[in-house]
């Protein structure tokens, strides 16, 4: 019981790591391309939480700072991949991921 | 007490959200839930005394929500989903893994031992320390982030701009 009121840094990997498989879940089994996207977006916010975390455990903001950098580089790859399905779209009409097989023969 | 409270709703906000958006049909809700899932994220954030980056994962995950409504309103026709077709017997077999895996691991961390930290100075997180840090050690990365900004831009436009 101890453990669960007393907020440690377990409570806070546990959380995300749960967002990262949710994420991944989300990103193996839905079809539809935006939302492929949102999940690598919770994914992210998984990774997040875990390094904000240990950052607060060791006592030290260079997790926070990494956290930051990695917050860039989700936008960039956010807005990399809507510039894809953008060409992607203007090819073929549609954002369902199982009908883009034109690489498989 | 005030912190376990606020984390277990906070947290259970975000899972609530990010569990929406596993089973929403529509790219709409989706990116709504995501919303949610990005503001209690954040407030864990603000438990974490992590301010800062609390409110630079609120503009860029509102940033990232935005134009992802733009994207599913306009682009693409919103349309049902159809659920399951052909889904194969490995995916099952990996979701299922994957969601028994997700229980282990909150098990594990939920029952092991406390461990307890060092003692944090007062102005832990604060955006001066957190600056200061940004513009000494972290200087190279910060401008090779730019960098990278830069040609994922440049590489937007190539992609998205162009005539096939």
């Amino acid at each position: 019981m101890q453990n669960f009121l007393q907020i440690g840094i377990q409570h806070y990997v546990a959380l995300g790591i749960l967002l990262f498989f949710i994420g991944l879940l989300g990103v193996m089994i839905r079809k539809n391309a935006l939302i492929v996207l949102t999940s690598m977006e919770l994914m992210f916010l998984g990774a997040i939480v875990v390094l904000a975390a240990f950052s607060k455990e060791i006592g030290n903001e260079l997790g926070q700072l990494i956290a930051l950098f990695g917050l860039l580089v989700a936008t960039a790859y956010a807005a990399f991949g809507l510039a894809i399905l953008v060409a992607l779209r203007r090819n073929k009409p549609t954002v369902y991921i199982q009908d883009v097989n034109d690489l498989k023969h | 007490m005030i912190e376990t409270v606020l984390f277990y709703i906070f947290s259970t906000g975000a899972l609530v959200g990010a569990f929406l958006m596993l089973f929403r049909k529509s790219p709409v809700s989706a990116a709504m839930s995501l919303l949610l899932s990005a503001f209690c994220c954040a407030a864990v954030m603000v438990l974490l005394k992590a301010g800062f980056l609390a409110v630079a994962l609120l503009f860029v995950f509102g940033s990232i929500v935005a134009v992802l409504f733009i994207f599913a309103l306009m682009l693409l026709n919103v349309q049902r989903e159809e659920w399951g077709q052909r889904r194969h017997t490995l995916t099952k077999a990996l979701s299922i893994a994957l969601v028994s895996l997700l229980g282990i691991g909150l098990a594990v961390y939920s029952f092991g031992s406390q461990i307890k930290g060092p003692e944090l100075s007062q102005d832990f997180g604060s955006v001066e320390r957190l600056g200061s840090l940004l513009f000494s050690r972290g200087l190279l990365p910060f401008e090779l982030t730019a960098f990278l900004i830069l040609s994922a831009v440049i590489g937007v436009v190539v992609v998205a701009g162009r005539k096939v």
